[in-house]
């Protein structure tokens, strides 16, 4: 895949300027990377704290048919296993459906996704966020850094750099593309996510945007990527697909946090 | 197509009152057309809600304006998700009820599994009505906006 690399040093958002390039530019696979950002986002305008030695980065990718929210998990698989090759003790690392990314249970990066219309046909940028080679020390001093967040760096106490893990993960992007599009490549992708996903075999809760409490087990992902859910309601089973709203694992009985 | 993609669609027909309803997916196209029959009873129900009957919100009882829209004077939901009026949580919306849009215009947005998938004007015209509320879960091809 040819990609059009547009490196910067610092900037409001790599995602504020992908959307531009992919207006005034429309059709190219494009990578906006910056050493740092002033301004990120997370989901829904929440600020995402971006500073050196991160990967912060949107990659552009025109669509061919319509929005596909799987491409979202092929990438948290890209970067589960592309960051993975490059640690000395990979196995600490998991993914949360739908887009957050845990380095030993605590999140360490998350993926947002827009699709837009540029030009006659739709983009997708994907912002991937990762906090890489930063001590616990600074994601202290990062008064806007949530304090259960955490980084390789001090989880494991070394860390590959961005430019490093970048190239690891768009090898393993690449792969895992194009083997979706081949005969039975979606399924073998969604069980390669769903053995790194730490949800799946958990008790979780939910609340939906009415407000109700819905509770059940994940237990699987579907073909588009939804959370699979098996919940008992006064003794009779049935499934459930979670496509929205916001998901909660349930903690051992020490810590009972509910949905915020 | 299969025959449960059928099955969706002709469920989503009825959810939504559609007399007519016409999909193109590469290059598959169906149209499905129903005849005039007695009015139903419109029954939302949202995308996670968990599963105690008690949580299914009641019943819309059917009158004349409820829920019936032109499909041609309307913006659709182009997938299965949350609607969200702005940008982020404290940004105005997009767009209000008597603004002009122009063909292109971001309306909404419809977020699926953290994928924030913008939903544009396909025409040009004037809102007449907002058809749903601000973070509430939407299903492919149901009204989001009327044209006046």
């Amino acid at each position: 895949m040819k990609w059009h690399w547009i490196r910067l040093e610092e900037t409001s958002s790599t995602q504020i300027v992908a959307k531009q390039l992919a207006e005034e530019d429309p059709g190219q696979h494009r990578i906006v990377i910056a050493r740092r950002q002033n301004s990120g986002k997370g989901r829904r305008g929440n600020s995402w704290q971006s500073p050196d030695g991160g990967l912060w980065c949107t990659l552009s990718i025109p669509l061919k048919g319509p929005a596909d929210p799987f491409l979202n998990l092929l990438l948290a698989l890209a970067v589960q296993e592309g960051v993975s090759a490059l640690l000395k003790e990979p196995a600490g690392l998991s993914i949360k459906w739908p887009n957050d990314l845990l380095a030993r249970g605590q999140k360490w990066g998350g993926i947002l996704s827009e699709v837009i219309s540029a030009g006659n046909g739709q983009e997708v940028l994907m912002g991937l966020g990762l906090n890489l080679q930063i001590s616990a020390a600074d994601l202290q001093k990062e008064t806007e850094i949530p304090s259960d967040a955490t980084s390789i760096m001090a989880e494991f106490g070394q860390s590959p750099s961005p430019e490093e893990s970048l190239e690891s993960i768009l090898s393993v992007f690449e792969e895992i593309l194009k083997e979706d599009s081949t005969l039975g490549g979606r399924s073998r992708n969604r069980l390669r996510i769903a053995s790194h996903l730490d949800t799946i075999g958990r008790s979780i809760i939910w609340k939906d945007l009415q407000g109700n409490i819905g509770e059940g087990e994940a237990v699987s992902i579907a073909e588009d990527g939804a959370l699979i859910v098996e919940i008992d309601s006064a003794g009779s089973k049935h499934m459930l697909e979670l496509r929205s709203g916001e998901v909660h694992h349930v903690r051992p009985a020490n810590d009972g946090s509910m949905p915020s | 197509m299969d025959t449960q993609r059928l099955k969706e669609l002709i469920e989503l027909m009825d959810r939504n009152q559609l007399e007519e309803l016409e999909v193109v997916d590469g290059e598959q196209r169906v149209r499905l057309r129903k005849k005039p029959e007695q009015t139903r009873e419109v029954v939302q129900v949202a995308a996670a809600v968990p599963a105690s009957p008690t949580s299914v919100p009641a019943a819309v009882p059917t009158s004349e304006q409820s829920a019936v829209v032109d499909p041609t004077m309307a913006v659709l939901s182009p997938m299965v998700g949350t609607f969200y009026r702005s940008p982020g949580p404290s940004a105005d919306p997009f767009i209000e009820i008597g603004d002009s849009v122009e063909e292109g215009q971001v309306l909404c947005i419809v977020e699926a599994m953290k994928v924030m998938n913008e939903v544009k004007a396909e025409r040009s015209g004037v809102i007449a009505s907002s058809l749903v509320e601000d973070g509430v879960p939407v299903e492919f091809g149901q009204p989001l906006f009327s044209f006046s």
